[in-house]
């Protein structure tokens, strides 16, 4: 039908994904591209093709970055299980911390194919486990709080940057 | 037929981009999916802020009316989140798909969980930090124990942590993600709230079978059921143990 309808009219395919565009169309209905459209317009779809592939590579590597971030704090609330269970011989926090650290690394894991939800649960265990220390001793809320805000944020950025992947999809 | 946002123009189902002048066609998906992922996070950091302050009045003072105050905060906040998405939740509470079957499984279900995690807990509890914890022990301090016990525990639980975790949030996760996740992902947050990463053992897997009763039937009566009789037994068996074991009667 399509086929048909592009000889009569003698429609041309776009010079940038080959789709055929009917003749009373100026932007190609598949990747927009002004094909009849002037040199400016032209130039305009190219400036932001190029800025829009920038944008998510770099949303890709902020993901990563959250990626990593959830690596890192499994390693440290595993670590911080086992100076509990060596030095303070508490075998309680070393579970819980267990749990915790697996509870990270899956989320790590599913951050690939699922990275918004994986971000946002990672940022809720870990304000949850925040909550917790501060409960159980209140003088942790003070403790590496520089380290804490930078894990918060990059936390919030890799939900930014696969909101920003999902709407780029 | 569809036409562009922008000009007007017929738009075919297969265009990304509107042919006449260039507008991407307009998915307005991903504005919907990040106000339910900004929804789904501040009804969370709401509900931290709530246990924290909470805590901390405990400390001060654990009368009856305290207790009534707070639980009635944290009902009157589950109930403002859930007037936003009021439509669809009241959708829930219909009883269309219960079923002999679905109700059976919903009563014989939560015997089964209430024992395991009843002794499960006990074993841990005794075998980390030597002692028990008996939830009932909180309330006899106030008059009629049991029967505040009883509203709190095996009501004001079931029904708002309900409507709380698979109302509100299961339909904000919906909306950003398949099925499958969200009943993951509200499990996940169901055993976060009870703040212990020890009990995620088994809230984890309780979380899961709510959150498939909840969507495969489409109410929250099943649900609630569940939570109802599991949180009603172990409160009755915390309640027996209290009456009859010989190290708390020496307390009363």
């Amino acid at each position: 039908m399509e086929e048909l309808i592009s000889r009569a009219e003698e429609a041309i395919n776009c010079s940038q994904c080959d789709t055929i565009i009917a003749t009373d169309k100026i932007f190609c209905v598949s990747c927009g591209f002004p094909e009849r459209g002037t040199e400016s317009e032209k130039s305009k779809f190219h400036a932001d093709r190029v800025l829009n592939q920038r944008k998510q590579q770099f949303a890709k590597k902020e993901l990563k970055t959250g990626r990593i971030i959830l690596l890192v704090i499994a390693g440290i609330s595993f670590l911080s299980g086992l100076f509990y269970f060596f030095v303070m011989d508490d075998s309680a926090t070393l579970i819980a911390s267990g749990i915790l650290s697996i509870v990270y690394l899956a989320l790590a894991y599913w951050s690939q194919q699922k990275p918004l939800i994986a971000m946002v649960l990672g940022l809720l265990v870990y304000l949850t486990t925040l909550v917790i220390n501060a409960i159980v001793d209140p003088e942790t809320i003070y403790r590496g709080i520089i380290m804490k805000a930078l894990i918060i944020g990059f936390l919030g950025k890799g939900i930014n940057s696969a909101l920003q992947l999902r709407k780029n999809q | 037929m569809e036409q562009c946002a922008k000009c007007g123009a017929v738009l075919e189902p297969t265009d990304v981009f509107c042919g006449s002048c260039g507008s991407k066609r307009r998915l307005d998906t991903s504005e919907t999916e990040k106000q339910s992922i900004r929804q789904i996070i501040i009804f969370y950091i709401i509900f931290l802020v709530y246990s924290i302050v909470s805590y901390v009045i405990y400390l001060e003072s654990d009368s009856l009316i305290t207790e009534i105050v707070l639980e009635s905060v944290f009902v009157l906040l589950t109930i403002m989140f859930s007037l936003m998405d009021f439509s669809r939740i009241l959708k829930l509470y219909s009883v269309k798909y219960i079923n002999w079957k679905n109700l059976g499984f919903s009563i014989v279900f939560p015997v089964f969980t209430a024992a395991i995690v009843y002794y499960g807990i006990s074993w841990l509890n005794i075998s980390l930090m030597e002692e028990d914890y008996n939830m009932f022990f909180d309330y006899i301090g106030y008059e009629n124990a049991f029967m505040w016990a009883f509203i709190f525990i095996a009501i004001v639980a079931p029904v708002f942590e309900e409507l709380a975790f698979r109302g509100y949030l299961f339909n904000q996760l919906l909306n950003v993600t398949s099925p499958r996740v969200t009943i993951i992902a509200t499990a996940l947050i169901f055993a976060l709230v009870h703040f212990s990463f020890i009990s995620v053992l088994w809230i984890f897997p309780f979380g899961l079978v709510l959150g498939y009763l909840r969507y495969k039937y489409r109410t929250l009566w099943l649900g609630m059921l569940v939570h109802f009789i599991h949180n009603l037994l172990v409160l009755l068996l915390d309640y027996y143990y209290f009456n009859n074991d010989s190290l708390f009667s020496l307390l009363q």
